[in-house]
Formats: C-alpha cells, sequence, structure tokens
C-alpha cells in the first residue's frame, strides 16, 4: 500500500491502510455532524443500522414463524404491530427485512459507485474518442428506464445463474444501472482535475496513464465520490424496496420490505400495518440517508445535482 | 337434515329433480353389469294395484289445465318424502302411489298421450319389479321423467329409456338417497331468502384476467376462455354438479362390451348461431381438430386413443378407441372439446365464434371487455337466463376484488384467498363455494431412467436420478409434514388435508378406509435415518407465485422446520412465466410445486402418475400402477374398477411419488343479486345458463 | 442549429435500436415465450411445439427481431402475441392514460415547485425555509408505493372518498373517471413538486450569491426587480434540465405507481408485457417510454439553448 511520492499532489497521504481509512471515517463524521441535517440524519440511520444489527436478538419471534390461530391481530402487548395474513407477528418482520435492505442497497452503492468511478475516471482522463464511445454507452443505458432493466436481467439472471443468491444479482443490477449516472459526475471531476498542474507534470515525468488515473486523479475525486455514494444509496433503497414491490426481492418466506407492502396491501382494510409498518421503516431510512447527504452537501457547500 | 322448501324455488326444484335422474341414469348408464341384489322394495302385487291406480287417474289429467306450479309442488313433495329423517330403507306402496300419481299428472299437462304415459309406468313399475330397485330409484327415475318432459327436452321413448336405465338396478337405495341429499342440500347461496323465481333478463359483469384465444382447443384455464367457451359452446358431455357425467349436445351414448367402441347419438335441435343443426359430423371434427398431429391443443395427448371417428348418419358418432377404455364419457367433458362446426379452418375460429352455446359473441375487444347475448333458440328449454354476460379484462387480482366491492362488476371467478379477508365484511358479497379434488402438490422426481431417450422429455436426458429416487426421504417427508397445518395456513382456513394421491374425497373411486396420514415426527425420523440422512439434509423448494403455490411451498417449510428433525426447507420462488418451462418437471428442481384442478381419479391418476403420463410430474413409474389403469380402463364392473383404484391409492400412498398436500375448494365471489351461483366442483364447469340477475 | 438536430436526431435513432437490441437480447434470454406463457401448466411438449409453429415462435431469433423491425420501421406495431390485438391501438390508450398522469403532475408540480422555491429560496435560513426543505426532503425520500399506501388508507379506507385502485370498467377512459386519477396523480406530483421546488431554491440561492446579483442589490433595486429581472432567468436553467430528467424517471416510477393503483398506463403494460413476453408488445412499449426519454432530453438541450446565449447549440 506505499503511496506515490508526489510532492505536488494536494491530497497526498502518507499514512497506511487502517490508518487512512480511519482518517476518512472520522473525516466523514466531522463532515456529517458539522449541520443539524447531518446529525438528525445520523440518528435515524444510525437507529436502523443499530437495529438490523441486534435485530435477530430482540425480535419478539421468528421472522416467518406462523400464528394460524391470531391472523389479521392488530397490535397487542404480544404482536407490538399486530400479524398478517398467515398470523405473523409483523414487528418481527419488519425488523428482519432491514438487514436485507440495507445490505443489498449498501453493496450495490458500492458496485455502483466503483464502476462508475472506472468509467468516469477513465472516459474523463483519456478524452477523446474514447469518452466520446463511453458516453454514448452511459446514454443508451440511460435511455431504458432502470426499473425496467433491472426486472429484465433480474428475470434473466435469476434463471440462468441458479446458484447464484438473489440479493448478489440484485446487488449486481444496482452497480449496473447506477453506473452511467456516477459516471457522469465523476467524469465532471476528473475534468476540473485534469488541467492541473500535478496531473500534467506526472504526465510530462511519463508516468503511464493508468498510474496517472488511478494514483494521481482518482484520490483527488474521492470526494466527489463519497458524497455521489451518499445520494445514491437512497436511490439504492428506493430502487431495492420498488423490485421488492414488483416481486423480485429476495426469497420468501424471508421478509422484504417492499413485498410486504405490495402483498399486504390487499388487506389494507383489515390489517393496516401490515404494509404500513415496512412501508414507514423504509420511508425513514431513505429520510435519514437524504438528510446524512443533505448535511454532507450543506458542510461542504456542494450544489444539488440535478438526476435521479 | 334440514328442509327449507319454502325458500326454495319451484323451478329449481324441477333442475334437481332433474339433475337427480340424469345422475341416476347415467350412472347405471355407463356401468351395466348388475349388482349384488338387496331385497325388492315392495312386491309385484302392490305396484300393479298402484300402476293401475295412477293410470286411472291419469286419464282425467288429460284436461291439461294442471298448473305448472301444481307439477312443481308434486315434484317437491315427492323429493321432500326422500328427505325425512326417518325414511325407511324401503319406502311404503303408498308413497311410490303418490309418486307415481304426480309424474303422471306431471307429464299428461306438457300432452303426452295417455298410451305414451302408460308405456312411461308400466316401463317403471318392469323396472321396479326388478331387483334392487328401491322407491327412491322409482322417485327420481319419474322426476327425471317429469322435468324432462316438461322441459320438452326429451321424447317419451327417450324418457322411457333412461327409466328404465335407472331401474336397471345397478345403484342401491342408499347411493341415490346420498345424490338427493346432496342435490337438494347443497346450498343456493344468493337465493336463499328471496325464493323468487329465476327471471329472465339483466346483464351479469365478471371481472376476468386476460383473454388469449378465440379457439376453444386453445383455451387456457387461467384467463377467461375456458368460460368464454362454456358460454358460447356446447360440450359433447358435461359433469352435473355433483360430477357426474350428463348428456349435452350428445343425449346417450352406448358402449360395446369391452369397452372399445362407442356409439354417440347426437341431440337433435341443437342449431349452430349459423343456423346450421349441430350434426355427427361436427363432433367428428372438433375431436379431429384436437386429435391431430399439429394440433396446438393441450387436450390432444389426453384424447389420443380415439383410434377413428365415423359418422354413419348425421346424429350418430361411432368411436372406436385403440383400446378399451372405461373413461371416455369424462374425456368429452373437457373445455377444449367444445363443438365447433365441421370444416370452419382454425383461422377463422380464432377469429369469431362459431359455437351453438346459450350466448352469443358480441363486441370483442380482447384488452378490453367481450360481451356475449342471450341466444334465444337455445335448446335447453328455458335457459340461459340473464340476458347479456360481459367479461370486464383487469389483469390486477386488487383491481378486480376493488370492482367486485364497489359493484362495478358483478363476479369475480377463484377470488385469491388472500383477499377473502378483505371481501368477508361486505354485505353484497357472497363467496360461493365447493370441496374439489383440485390440490396442490409438491413433487419429487422418482427417476428418470424410463424416459431416457424419449425426446419429449429433452431437459431430463442424461440426467443423473435425485436424491428423491430415494423412497426413505420422501417417506420421511410424507411423515414429516403436518398437512392440517398447510391445508389451514397455505389455503387461509378453507383446504381440507389431501393423503398422497389425486382422487377426490367425493370421488366415487375414493378408498373409503384409506388410511390418512398424520404427521408422526418418530417415523419421519426413522426413515431419515434410514434414507442415510439421520444428520439432517437440506432441499431446494422450488416454486411460483401461482395458484396458492407459494402459499403451500411456505407453509411446508414452517411446518418441516418446525418439526425439528434435520429436514431444512430453501424457497425459490420463480417468475411464474418462467416456472412452467424453466423449472417445473425439469432435473434442475427435482422437488417442486404444482396445483391441480379436480379431475375424476382415473384422469389424475393418468395424466401425472402414469409412466407415459403427460404431466407426469414427479417422473414416477410403477410398473403396477400403470397395469391398474389399463385393467381399470378396460374393466366394466363398478365394483371391480373400484378394486382397482383402491389399490392404486394404495401404492401411491405407500411409494409416495408426490406430496399431495391439500385439496382447493372452487371459490366464486359474486355480488348479492346473482342468483343460482353453484359452485361447480369439476374443472372448468360453472353452468352460466342456470344463474340470474334479481332486482337488487 | 439544423446541424445540431440532425446530429441528436439520428443519435436518438441510434440510441433507440441499441435500446431495443438490448431488451429483445434480455427477454430472450429469459426462459419461457409467449406460447410457453400461454399454455403454463398444460402445455405439452406437441402442443407446445405446434402452437409455437402457429404463432411463428420456432424461426431464429434474429429473423424475428428483423421482421419486427421490419415492420416497426413501416409503422405497423403489429399485434399482440398474446391476444392478436391491435398494438398501437392498446397502446394508443394506455399512453394516453400515462400521459395524462404524467401532464397532470407537471401541470400542477412544476409551477407550485418553482414560485415555492425561488420563494424559499429568496428567504434562505429563515424558520419557513428550514421547515420547507425538511419537509420537501422528506416527501422526497418517500417511496411512491408508501405515499400511495398511506393515501389509500386515508383516503379510500377511512373517508371512503376515492376508490382504492383505478378501477375503470374497460373501454372507459380516465377523463369519465376523474376520481381515479386523484391518488396516483398525487403521488406523482408529491415527490416531483418536492425535488422542483429543492432544485430551484439551491439555484436561486445559488444566483442570489453570484457577483452582478450582489451589484444589483447594492444599486438598490428594488428586491422584486432583483429576482424577477436578475435571479428567475438564471436559476430556471438548471432546473430545467432536472425537470427533463425527471420526464424519464416518472416512467420508471410509472411501473410502481401504476401497479400499485392498477392503473391501465404505459408502466402496468410494459409489466403485462414482460409476464406473457409478448415481445412485440415489450418492444414497442419499451421504445416508446425510451424515445420519450430521449426527447424530453433533447427538449431541455433546446430550452437551455434558448434560455441561456452563452451556449451554443453546435
Amino acid at each position: 500500500m506505499a503511496t506515490g511520492d508526489s510532492t505536488i499532489r494536494p491530497q497526498a497521504s502518507t499514512a497506511t491502510g487502517v490508518a487512512k481509512v480511519w482518517h476518512a471515517v472520522i473525516a466523514f463524521f466531522t463532515l456529517v455532524l458539522r449541520t443539524n441535517t447531518g446529525r438528525i440524519g445520523l440518528a435515524v440511520v444510525g437507529i436502523h443500522v443499530v437495529l438490523a444489527l441486534i435485530g435477530p436478538w430482540i425480535t419478539p419471534f421468528p421472522p416467518t414463524e406462523y400464528h394460524i390461530q391470531d391472523q389479521y391481530s392488530s397490535p397487542t402487548s404480544t404482536y407490538w404491530l399486530g400479524t398478517d395474513e398467515k398470523g405473523r407477528d409483523i414487528f418481527s418482520r419488519v425488523l428482519a427485512g432491514a438487514r436485507s435492505i440495507i445490505w443489498i442497497a449498501t453493496a450495490g452503492t458500492i458496485l455502483g459507485v466503483t464502476f462508475g468511478t472506472i468509467v468516469g475516471v477513465t472516459s474523463g482522463y483519456l478524452g477523446g474518442r474514447v469518452d466520446q464511445v463511453i458516453m454514448r454507452i452511459v446514454d443508451w443505458f440511460l435511455a431504458i428506464p432502470s426499473l425496467l432493466l433491472a426486472i429484465l436481467v433480474i428475470n434473466m439472471a435469476t434463471q440462468r445463474f441458479r446458484s447464484v443468491d438473489e440479493s448478489f444479482i440484485i446487488i449486481g443490477i444496482i452497480g449496473i444501472s447506477f453506473m452511467p449516472n456516477n459516471s457522469r459526475v465523476i467524469r465532471s471531476a476528473t475534468l476540473a482535475i485534469k488541467p492541473l498542474e500535478f496531473v500534467q507534470s506526472a504526465r510530462l515525468r511519463g508516468e503511464p496513464t493508468l498510474y496517472i488515473m488511478f494514483r494521481e486523479v482518482l484520490p483527488n475525486v474521492l470526494p466527489v465520490v463519497g458524497v455521489e455514494a451518499t445520494i445514491r444509496l437512497s436511490f439504492a433503497l428506493l430502487l431495492t424496496a420498488g423490485l421488492g414491490f414488483l416481486g423480485l426481492g429476495v426469497q420468501p418466506p424471508e421478509p422484504d420490505w417492499g413485498k410486504m407492502v405490495s402483498e399486504n396491501a390487499i388487506i389494507l382494510d383489515v390489517a393496516p400495518l401490515a404494509s404500513l409498518a415496512p412501508g414507514i421503516a423504509m420511508a425513514s431510512l431513505v429520510v435519514g440517508i437524504n438528510l446524512l447527504a443533505d448535511g454532507i452537501r450543506q458542510a461542504q457547500n456542494l450544489p444539488e445535482t440535478g438526476d435521479r | 337434515m334440514k328442509l327449507p322448501f319454502c325458500t326454495f324455488k319451484l323451478k329449481h326444484l324441477a333442475v334437481f329433480g332433474l339433475a337427480i335422474a340424469l345422475i341416476v341414469a347415467l350412472a347405471c348408464s355407463s356401468d351395466p353389469a348388475p349388482a349384488p341384489a338387496p331385497a325388492p322394495a315392495i312386491d309385484e302385487q302392490q305396484l300393479r294395484s298402484i300402476v293401475a291406480d295412477a293410470v286411472t287417474q291419469a286419464q282425467p289429467a288429460q284436461q291439461p289445465q294442471v298448473s305448472a306450479q301444481e307439477i312443481q309442488s308434486m315434484v317437491q313433495a315427492a323429493v321432500g318424502s326422500v328427505q325425512m329423517p326417518d325414511l325407511p330403507e324401503q319406502v311404503s306402496a303408498s308413497e311410490i302411489q303418490a309418486m307415481v300419481e304426480s309424474a303422471v299428472a306431471g307429464a299428461a299437462t306438457e300432452g303426452a298421450s295417455p298410451e305414451q304415459i302408460q308405456a312411461m309406468v308400466e316401463s317403471a313399475v318392469m323396472a321396479a319389479t326388478a331387483d334392487a330397485v328401491t322407491g327412491a330409484d322409482v322417485q327420481s327415475a319419474i322426476s327425471m321423467a317429469v322435468s324432462e318432459s316438461q322441459a320438452g327436452m326429451m321424447t317419451t321413448e327417450d324418457v322411457q329409456s333412461a327409466v328404465m336405465k335407472a331401474t336397471e338396478g345397478q345403484i342401491t337405495a342408499e347411493q341415490v338417497q346420498a345424490i338427493v341429499d346432496r342435490a337438494v342440500a347443497t346450498p343456493e347461496p344468493a337465493m336463499g331468502m328471496m325464493g323468487d323465481e329465476p327471471t329472465q333478463g339483466g346483464s351479469i359483469r365478471f371481472g376476468m384476467i386476460a383473454f388469449n384465444s378465440l379457439d376453444p382447443m386453445l383455451a387456457g384455464l387461467a384467463q377467461a376462455e375456458a368460460p368464454y367457451g362454456e358460454l358460447t359452446h356446447d360440450s359433447i358431455t358435461m359433469y352435473w354438479y355433483d360430477g357426474e357425467v350428463t348428456p349435452w349436445a350428445v343425449e346417450s351414448w352406448s358402449s360395446t362390451a369391452d369397452l372399445s367402441q362407442y356409439t354417440f347419438k347426437v341431440r337433435e335441435g341443437i342449431r349452430f348461431h349459423s343456423g346450421d343443426p349441430v350434426t355427427s359430423a361436427d363432433i367428428k371434427y372438433t375431436l379431429d381438430r384436437i386429435r391431430h398431429p399439429d394440433s396446438p391443443s393441450p387436450h390432444r395427448d389426453n384424447i389420443n386413443y380415439i383410434d377413428t371417428i365415423t359418422t354413419p348418419d348425421d346424429l350418430t358418432v361411432v368411436l372406436d378407441l385403440g383400446d378399451p377404455n372405461a373413461f371416455l364419457m369424462g374425456d368429452m367433458t373437457d373445455y377444449h372439446g367444445r363443438i365447433v362446426p365441421n370444416g370452419v379452418s382454425s383461422e377463422e375460429i380464432a377469429s369469431a365464434e362459431y359455437g351453438s352455446g346459450p350466448y352469443t359473441l358480441g363486441e370483442h375487444n380482447p384488452t378490453v371487455r367481450t360481451v356475449m347475448d342471450r341466444n334465444p333458440d337455445y335448446w335447453r328449454e328455458g335457459r340461459p337466463h340473464a340476458d347479456q354476460m360481459v367479461f370486464f379484462y383487469m389483469p390486477e387480482q386488487v383491481t378486480r376484488i376493488e370492482a367486485l366491492k364497489t359493484g362495478a362488476i358483478d363476479v369475480v371467478l377463484s377470488p385469491a384467498f388472500e383477499s377473502l379477508g378483505a371481501l368477508a365484511g361486505n354485505p353484497d358479497v357472497r363467496i360461493a363455494t365447493t370441496p374439489s379434488a383440485g390440490v396442490v402438490v409438491i413433487d419429487m422426481h422418482t427417476s428418470y431412467a424410463h424416459v431416457q431417450g424419449n425426446d419429449d422429455h429433452a431437459a431430463v436426458q442424461g440426467a443423473n436420478d435425485s436424491i428423491f429416487s430415494n423412497k426413505n426421504l420422501r417417506k420421511a417427508l410424507q411423515y414429516a409434514v403436518d398437512r392440517d397445518f398447510v391445508a389451514e395456513a397455505a389455503l387461509f382456513g378453507r383446504g381440507s388435508p389431501a393423503n398422497d394421491h389425486p382422487v377426490g374425497i367425493n370421488d366415487q373411486y375414493y378408498w373409503d378406509e384409506q388410511p390418512i396420514i398424520k404427521q408422526d415426527l418418530m417415523k419421519a425420523r426413522e426413515y431419515l435415518e434410514a434414507a442415510g440422512y439421520g444428520d439432517g439434509v437440506e432441499i431446494n423448494l422450488d416454486t411460483s407465485d401461482f395458484s396458492q403455490m407459494l402459499d403451500t411451498a411456505e407453509a411446508f417449510k414452517e411446518s418441516v422446520e418446525a418439526a425439528d428433525i434435520g429436514i431444512s426447507v430453501n424457497i425459490t420462488a420463480h417468475d411464474s412465466s418462467a416456472y412452467w418451462t424453466a423449472q417445473w418437471m425439469n432435473p434442475c428442481c427435482p422437488f417442486v410445486t404444482s396445483a391441480w384442478g379436480a379431475r375424476p381419479a382415473n384422469a389424475a391418476i393418468s395424466v401425472q402418475l402414469r409412466g407415459s403420463g403427460v404431466w407426469n410430474e414427479s417422473y414416477y413409474n410403477n410398473a403396477r400402477l400403470d397395469e391398474l389403469l389399463d385393467l381399470a380402463s378396460s374393466e366394466a364392473d363398478f365394483q371391480t374398477r373400484k378394486d382397482y383404484f383402491q389399490e392404486m391409492q394404495e401404492i401411491l400412498i405407500e411409494d409416495v411419488p408426490v406430496l399431495y398436500l391439500a385439496y382447493t375448494p372452487v371459490m366464486y365471489a359474486h355480488r348479492a343479486n346473482i342468483n343460482g351461483v353453484q359452485a361447480h366442483a369439476a374443472l372448468a364447469h360453472w353452468l352460466f345458463e342456470e344463474w340470474w340477475v334479481s332486482e337488487n | 442549429m439544423a446541424r445540431f438536430l440532425i446530429v441528436r436526431l439520428s443519435l436518438i435513432v441510434v440510441t433507440l435500436l441499441a435500446v431495443s437490441v438490448a431488451i429483445f437480447t434480455l427477454i430472450e434470454a429469459v426462459p419461457g415465450d409467449a406460447a410457453s406463457v400461454m399454455q403454463g401448466q398444460q402445455a405439452t411438449p406437441d402442443s407446445l411445439r405446434n402452437l409455437r409453429a402457429q404463432m411463428g415462435l420456432d424461426r431464429p431469433p434474429h429473423i424475428r427481431y428483423l421482421d419486427w423491425i421490419w415492420d416497426a420501421v413501416r409503422g405497423d406495431l403489429g399485434q399482440s402475441a398474446k391476444s392478436n390485438a391491435s398494438i398501437s391501438e392498446i397502446m394508443g390508450e394506455r399512453l394516453a392514460h400515462s400521459a395524462l398522469l404524467a401532464v397532470l403532475a407537471f401541470v400542477i408540480a412544476v409551477p407550485l415547485g418553482l414560485v415555492m422555491g425561488v420563494w424559499v429560496g429568496t428567504r434562505a435560513d429563515t424558520k419557513m425555509d428550514r421547515f420547507l426543505t425538511m419537509g420537501g426532503l422528506v416527501t422526497i425520500s418517500l417511496p411512491e408505493f408508501v405515499t400511495g399506501v398511506v393515501m389509500i388508507l386515508i383516503l379510500s379506507s377511512t373517508l371512503g372518498w376515492l376508490p382504492s385502485s383505478s378501477i375503470m370498467m374497460p373501454g372507459e377512459s380516465v377523463i369519465g373517471n376523474p376520481k381515479v386519477l386523484v391518488m396516483p396523480v398525487l403521488t406523482v406530483t408529491g415527490a416531483l413538486f418536492a425535488y422542483i421546488m429543492r432544485m430551484a431554491r439551491a439555484n436561486v440561492i445559488e444566483v442570489m450569491e453570484s457577483n452582478y446579483v450582489r451589484t444589483a442589490i447594492l444599486k438598490g433595486l428594488p428586491m422584486r426587480t432583483v429576482v424577477v429581472r436578475h435571479v428567475l432567468r438564471n436559476a430556471l436553467l438548471p432546473t430545467i434540465t432536472v425537470i427533463a430528467n425527471n420526464v424519464g424517471w416518472m416512467f420508471g416510477g410509472l411501473i410502481i405507481i401504476e401497479n400499485l393503483f392498477a392503473y391501465p398506463g404505459m408502466g402496468s403494460l410494459l409489466i403485462q408485457a414482460i409476464d406473457t413476453r409478448d415481445i412485440r408488445m415489450l418492444q414497442s412499449t419499451a421504445l416508446i417510454i425510451a424515445s420519450v426519454y430521449a426527447f424530453s432530453n433533447l427538449a431541455a438541450d433546446l430550452a437551455y439553448g434558448a434560455l441561456n446565449p452563452r451556449v451554443r447549440l453546435s
């Protein structure tokens, strides 16, 4: 993990692995905690993450356990949020559902941002014909609504790669469908850095292109990448939940927030919480993430981005 | 026993009478061998005097002023007598006398000549004096005679022969009683309080999923085509509500003693909507289209045992079967076999309606709606009731349910089980339901050896047998699952546990003394140990969100895992559009869910479990089972056939190639002002022409 | 300008072609075709083979694709594999329904969002600003189906004012059933409005901090004049891009909204087409959505150019 030792690089770090990560984490939290928005966001997301982590130890019931005699129960001291049409405890199901959606959305975002960064840096740095071709392909991706793309690819992939867990496929989909927008953002950040002195001098030194791209340019677009990732995370959550809503989420009987909303919508008159509770959980998580992103934006004085 | 006669509409009783009679007649006609004879109910002497009286009374009754209502009440009384809880097995002479009287009186009003009446009664008496006839037999035969002659559907000759058949003595008093009970006691949900006569008029609006093809032979079950087929076309035969084959476009049939040749007599007076009469050539053409080697009809493989079809005259069809088959008439009820006119091409049939049924096709827009108008010239007198039937296409379940709740539509056929909770509280919505032999199952691929080299099973070529070729594992699962739980949880309390074979509880071949499988964890553990999975086994269960299959899979998993005997189940739910091509009957997925509509015992076992069965989902191959199916097919004697079916059920329970978990009921959700709605247990049968609309 | 248009239009054509190839390839890769979906569980190897032959599905995929594209180029979208109904007829109606939904949402959300955005933008860091930005953020964050379910619960289940799904007798048009439009339109509007408001606000704040606005304010121009003359024009530019981008986003969101309310638009048609493997229907639907997206982007660029003379369209 030795870093290059160019002295003119503005964000050259001499620290090694763990310390560097630690540094970044501290920096992230300082940034977030600087604004009220960020603080509220962090609190909301924090509660979600903690509940997701300790969920299995605090759920009153296994999330898939039937209580046939107690179907459509309203909230009681036994079933805090009532039960669904199979008498499964809604509270336990909502808690358990947090894990999968947070994991899928986070992993998908990381993947998408990684793809996007590689493509964006390459395209932005190399420029010319390569840039044109890459951006054209990106346009094609953008021309298909990501939900449609996701539905088709998931249908295909779950059939073709049967041994692969469905959640990995969804993660892959999020990665692919986020790549275009990400790469555009990263590309423009790269374009801003490319003419800077330290990049040009590295070129004059005769450093290999790959080296310049990933050792000189990349560290300097990382703040943009970070903000982008936070914003993307909320879209990833929405996409994951949307897919679940359309029945393309995690495998039953494991709970999935989106799916719980859609399959229980038909019993809204009888057991409103069965679809309301996961919906509210979902909404609060996304609100939390967006507040977090907004906090960072405010702290860094970044403009809002225009694409979703 | 309840006697809600005051609330019954009289015409309905006539219908019941007709139903009963037809059932009796047909049950016997396809079953010509005599059964062991119980003691005669009454002696010849008594009968003679009854008939003498009846015939003398019949003469004055010639003045045709007995009103329809009076006849109805007579019939009602006749049927009622059978309902009496303390009815002796063998009716008294006076009861029979009353029955015959009412029958004669009824027949007389329709202008039957004294000779005809005399002949009818004589034949009834002749039959009655033969062995094994009870009062109930006579009564139902006569009710039928009355209602049939009233409806003008049958000639005197027909009535006579029907009476003959009914009284030939194959049926015991108990059976008749049971049939009558069932027919009379079956709730008529919507008319409960009203007791009105069915009225003609009004329109019935259905919420349907979608419509594919107008061609009946391509009809799909989940869509609107099968109901469309029934509304606009006639069937060769139909199942009546209780599952007995009933004459329809073919009014009678006979077979050679060895059951390898059948002769159909086509009902006279049925006309296609074009005005042309339905003839034997049309029936031949209908069946030939399906049997053709290039036929895309899924029904083809079910009737390809028919060798040749000939039409000696306009009203006679002769079917030569390669091998004996006792079940041909049941196969003729299939919804793909609706009668289309001879010579009309497939393209034409796919683009317009060519039927002869109770409704004619009006406006048809397959993504919006289909309107069907009452056929005033329909051959069944007084049918259909409603002036118009309209299908609205609403692919979303939730829309259909919502529209039903608000009254925008009147009927949803097979509403989703999970929507019942939402419908239950609505005072304007009724659920008509009946238990059926429809069943949710989990298949276990037992062996691929017998289909290796068979092009029709391309997917399994070269595949190794799955872990389910291990019978002990199958037995372990058989005892590990709690069927009561599955029936309750997967079918929302409306199912009933099934017993690892597809024979429905009301099927005549159901083995009455069969051991009912209950969850038995001791046995399950033993079998698991014997299977070599003492340390536990992890099983992948592939399923799809279709016909309660996903709910079944989830309930199965929950039940088996809660038993905590080392079996764990991973469910993979697939897109239902891909499931039937990519997972079902594919060695990738040796443990899959499936769902079956109600079929009679022989059809169910032959398509699902015969080694060469078209939908042998578990790749089961048992030489003895196949042999028993052949034996039953060529066996004329009912009891012997029943014995064969008993052995088949024994084999299936012992061998468990398929976990038949729970029987699913047939359900229709309808608005309260739609009357005459009776859930029909047979696959794709509704008898819409009996439905009618009341004011509110 | 003409050259710009020609280039852009030909790029759109190429993009649409690429999209159609991608979708065709993806749907071909999924097991099951229109014939197998039609027959489902009752399919037998024979019946399936014969039905495929009858429906022309036994031809190789590239032939079927070329066949479709040849027909499509001549303006014939063909018939639905499922029901033999004319695709252009079905789609015309569905497209009208979706467009009505979208247009209504835009008509409500855009002016409202812009006005509110500008209004709070000029009052940055007041209590009202904080309240509205926070509220907007929450609204944006709500998944469409959550907003929808909450609305069904309040407006339909509790108050009984509206039908909980867009039940419309088939053949009837949305126009005759304004009630069914309310909840879908509100759902789309909510997120859209909040989004536009936030964008407009951010742009206004940015412009307000720019030198020329400062100068104008220091010059003593009344605030109203400053806003109208300088701020509005410059703040509108990026907002227009956002609106154009949202057209594409909205068609994605429509899939879920139409699904929840069972609204008979393009989104639900698309899902049906996938479920029934009705490739022609799917292709046509997806292409319409892709072209709406492409053309709205083009329109945005043109509008951007018109409003900002510094941008040369070349």
